[in-house]
């Protein structure tokens, strides 16, 4: 029925979902940009936006060079990463954090916000009795959950409309090669194949068989939805842990949550050895 | 404390009403975007395409959209419930 609408109106949806895939989610981050700047001040939304940029663009390319995956056919990249990608995680990163406190804390966290003049302790937020860590981890938990149900619909949709390409699962695959992805819904053959790199071939070692990833979701790898899971909860709970550092300097948390990301960008991508 | 003054939802005026929404309940309102795009890419899914996850359960494009009703739709559907029960304070 809206295929039928797009045949009407002379457009290929495929090609129409992949371009607007790109303007929606640059679009996406920019207002969410704009959004925080307003109610939560220029230092804490640099501090959030900068360290999940960098987090998600560092680990994905990674992602990239390991050969689990590509991303074919976009127009702006970071490397070998859409622009789109890290700035649309952060994005929702941002949407679910703060999603996640108003389904917990409901009609109170509506004025946590600088622009209103918010002074409230963040222990008064706490729901457990002692240590606010289990706060925190508690609503990093339902962060992380909430993005991975987000995953589990859009990793499909990124294989079907070629936003992204998982390495397949069969005999002798231990890289995107050429001829795998088929550019139906793109011009710019760009990223079409993981290149011959460093990093590709030190995990190649690790997939003897040159098999990857046996067990799938929806089609997609069970370590995808494992490694969301853990990359948006170890994003969160750092960010979250250092806002509550109320007496610290602006400068202090940003330093702090910038070394937090550091430790978890060498930690991640050692996640893509899981091949279950 | 907070002022209290500046959360309290507008009584009269459609614009004040408007920023009212973007400002405390953006995020509910893109998390609703981001439910609305999956279902609708899952409608327009072309069926050979869907054939290449290889799943036997998403077999049709508009299986994601009904698996985006169960996943993700239902969290707006309680921010709506969380925030037009009345509060008990």
């Amino acid at each position: 029925m809206v295929t039928a609408l797009f045949d009407l109106l002379g457009i290929d949806p495929a090609r129409f979902l992949k371009t607007s895939f790109e303007v929606s989610l640059i679009s996406l981050f920019l207002l969410c940009f704009a959004h925080s700047a307003w109610v939560h001040g220029w230092k804490r939304t640099l501090r959030e936006f900068s360290a999940g940029f960098m987090l998600t663009a560092v680990v994905e390319n990674i992602g990239v060079l390991c050969g689990a995956y590509i991303y074919p056919g976009f127009n702006y990249y970071v490397y070998a990463t859409p622009l789109l990608n890290p700035l649309s995680w952060v994005a929702i990163v941002y949407i679910v954090i703060e999603f996640t406190n108003r389904l917990v804390y409901g009609p109170r966290s509506l004025g946590t916000y600088q622009v209103d003049g918010f002074t409230e302790e963040p222990k008064d937020f706490t729901l457990f009795q002692g240590s606010f860590m289990k706060t925190i981890i508690l609503l990093a938990a339902i962060d992380a959950s909430l993005c991975v149900m987000i995953d589990l619909i859009e990793d499909p949709l990124a294989t079907i409309y070629n936003w992204w390409i998982w390495v397949p699962y069969k005999e002798g695959v231990n890289t995107i090669t050429a001829g795998m992805v088929d550019p139906y819904n793109f011009d710019n053959h760009l990223w079409m194949v993981t290149p011959d790199n460093p990093i590709s071939r030190f995990f190649s070692g690790f997939f003897p068989d040159g098999l990857r990833y046996p067990t799938r979701i929806l089609g997609i790898p069970l370590t995808n939805f494992i490694d969301w899971f853990i990359l948006v909860f170890s994003f969160s709970l750092s960010f979250r842990w250092v806002e509550t550092k109320r007496s610290w300097s602006e400068w202090k948390k940003t330093w702090v949550l910038w070394i937090l990301m550091l430790i978890i960008i060498i930690v991640m991508p050692f996640t893509i050895l899981l091949n279950i | 404390m907070t002022n209290t003054d500046n959360i309290a939802w507008p009584q009269k005026g459609f614009w004040k009403r408007v920023v009212y929404l973007v400002k405390y309940h953006f995020h509910a309102l893109l998390f609703f975007y981001i439910w609305f795009g999956l279902f609708v890419c899952g409608l327009t899914a072309p069926e050979q395409r869907v054939a290449e996850l290889g799943s036997g359960f998403i077999t049709q494009g508009w299986h994601l959209s009904a698996l985006s009703c169960l996943l993700v739709l239902p969290w707006p559907v309680f921010y709506m419930i969380r925030f037009l029960r009345p509060s008990k304070r």
